[in-house]
């Protein structure tokens, strides 16, 4: 080592204060506190408040998660909808199999909700408009067999799929979303369909849907055979 | 015989550089800078929508860790075998004395000014809190870090406040990181120490001028041999 390199700190007086200590404390302290209230204020939301004020800088639209969204995808890039090749398939283990052009899709009767939309990495968007297919219209559709227990949901997105058990497809509010806040899908949300469950994370809920497969066995999804819960529930301190 | 003295003089002194840093600590600070910038852009692109095409989640989340790991990994690789480079570093950060204090109350217009700064030693008073904060930053980063991945693991871990913490403390560390790059790169007065984490020297009398105390102990260590 360099005979020069400074090794000893400068010398100490007898009136030093470890602020430098306290410093790197208090940032650590105010980090673990800060979780921890946050947490227990149901989170703050800083990325919807930098969203906010993206909003009102002209040009930042896109760059900042507006509206408070963070956009995933698995693939580059993602999926583009082109109504006229769209197709939408509901086969498995059904009465009556059926693939649906975007204009059959339209067709189909849909109704609104609104919702919370947690997502697993820790972000929320509340109160979100949905407009979309329920279950109990698919059901009338294609008419399961009593051997379906299990839903696939597959993207465009490829390999990305998940998968509920029925009884989870049915539950209140889940729908095979078209329109988000007023206005059709946009792509990066999952144009032209999503599952929206906002019973679970939103990894459950698969964007740019293409193909709806009714199974007597369950199977892992994307996330899932990553490492992530293959249920989702966000819990009730958090779903309302 | 010659007529050129072999002996330095007041212009031309023979060491006109200092040793301010060891291999060690600007291995460690070069690997903090890549890894920080690394894992700065992955996370932008788990957070900005126009970058979601150019990184998708996967891979901007595996590159996130692995820059991530890869400083943890170095640091520790640093404190076991260079323990002394760390350790000084850490008791010089730990404590302020008077006149650091006294440096502090005109640091920010000293920016702007360039007036002289109470005589300091190593490390001036920003400098100290800037590692400080930066590194308590650093640990609140990972700490948060590690919930979120563990929250995708087992939604137990997932709280609602871990996400807007580590959002905060990047903001926090993005903003010192910009005004330490400032002060290094293009502020006159201070732009002379980034030779330091190059090459590890710096220019004496800026050393003198600006980090007196400590010119004068290297020199009371070391008389015979200043460069």
């Amino acid at each position: 080592m360099d005979q020069n390199a400074p090794q000893h700190p400068t010398e100490t007086p007898k009136d030093r204060l470890p602020l430098g200590r306290a410093a790197f404390l208090g940032t650590i302290a105010a980090g673990a506190i800060g979780v921890g209230l946050i947490s227990k204020m149901g989170g703050m939301g800083v990325g919807n408040m930098i969203a906010s004020a993206g909003n009102v800088v002209p040009g930042v639209e896109g760059i900042v998660p507006t509206g408070g969204w963070r956009i995933y995808n698995v693939q580059d890039p993602m999926p583009t909808f082109d109504p006229a090749t769209y197709t939408l398939t509901v086969d498995g283990e059904v009465e009556n199999p059926v693939t649906l052009t975007w204009s059959a899709v339209q067709e189909t009767p849909m109704v609104t909700s609104i919702s919370d939309f947690h997502c697993v990495t820790g972000w929320s968007v509340e109160k979100v408009h949905w407009k979309g297919i329920t279950p109990a219209t698919l059901f009338d559709l294609v008419k399961p067999k009593t051997t379906a227990k299990h839903v696939n949901f597959q993207s465009l997105e490829e390999p990305y799929f998940d998968q509920l058990t029925m009884e989870q497809f049915k539950l209140k509010d889940v729908l095979l979303a078209t329109e988000m806040d007023g206005v059709p899908l946009q792509r990066v949300h999952g144009a032209p369909m999503r599952l929206v469950i906002p019973q679970m994370y939103g990894y459950k809920g698969v964007k740019w849907l293409s193909k709806i497969t009714f199974e007597k066995e369950p199977t892992r999804g994307y996330w899932e055979t990553r490492g992530y819960d293959a249920d989702a529930w966000v819990g009730d301190d958090v779903y309302h | 015989m010659s007529t050129t003295s072999p002996l330095p003089t007041a212009t031309a002194p023979a060491y006109p550089r200092i040793r301010r840093f060891t291999g060690a600590q600007r291995l460690l600070h070069l690997i903090l800078a890549v890894t920080f910038f690394g894992m700065l852009w992955t996370g932008l692109c788990l957070w900005s929508p126009a970058l979601a095409e150019i990184m998708n989640r996967p891979l901007a989340k595996q590159w996130h860790l692995w820059f991530a790991i890869a400083l943890g990994v170095a640091f520790v690789g640093i404190l076991i075998l260079r323990p002394r480079d760390v350790s000084a570093f850490a008791k010089e950060v730990d404590t302020l004395d008077r006149a650091d204090r006294e440096w502090l109350k005109g640091g920010p217009r000293r920016i702007v000014s360039h007036d002289g700064a109470p005589e300091q030693g190593w490390l001036n008073a920003g400098q100290k809190l800037n590692t400080a904060i930066t590194i308590g930053l650093l640990i609140v980063l990972t700490f948060t870090g590690i919930l979120l991945w563990l929250g995708e693991q087992n939604t137990a871990f997932r709280f609602g406040g871990t996400v807007d913490v580590h959002d905060i403390a990047t903001i926090l560390i993005v903003a010192l990181t910009c005004g330490h790059l400032y002060l290094a790169l293009f502020n006159r007065t201070t732009r002379a120490s980034m030779s330091g984490m190059i090459d590890g020297t710096v220019d004496r009398e800026w050393a003198r001028a600006n980090h007196g105390r400590w010119v004068a102990e290297v020199e009371a260590q070391t008389p015979d041999r200043t460069s």
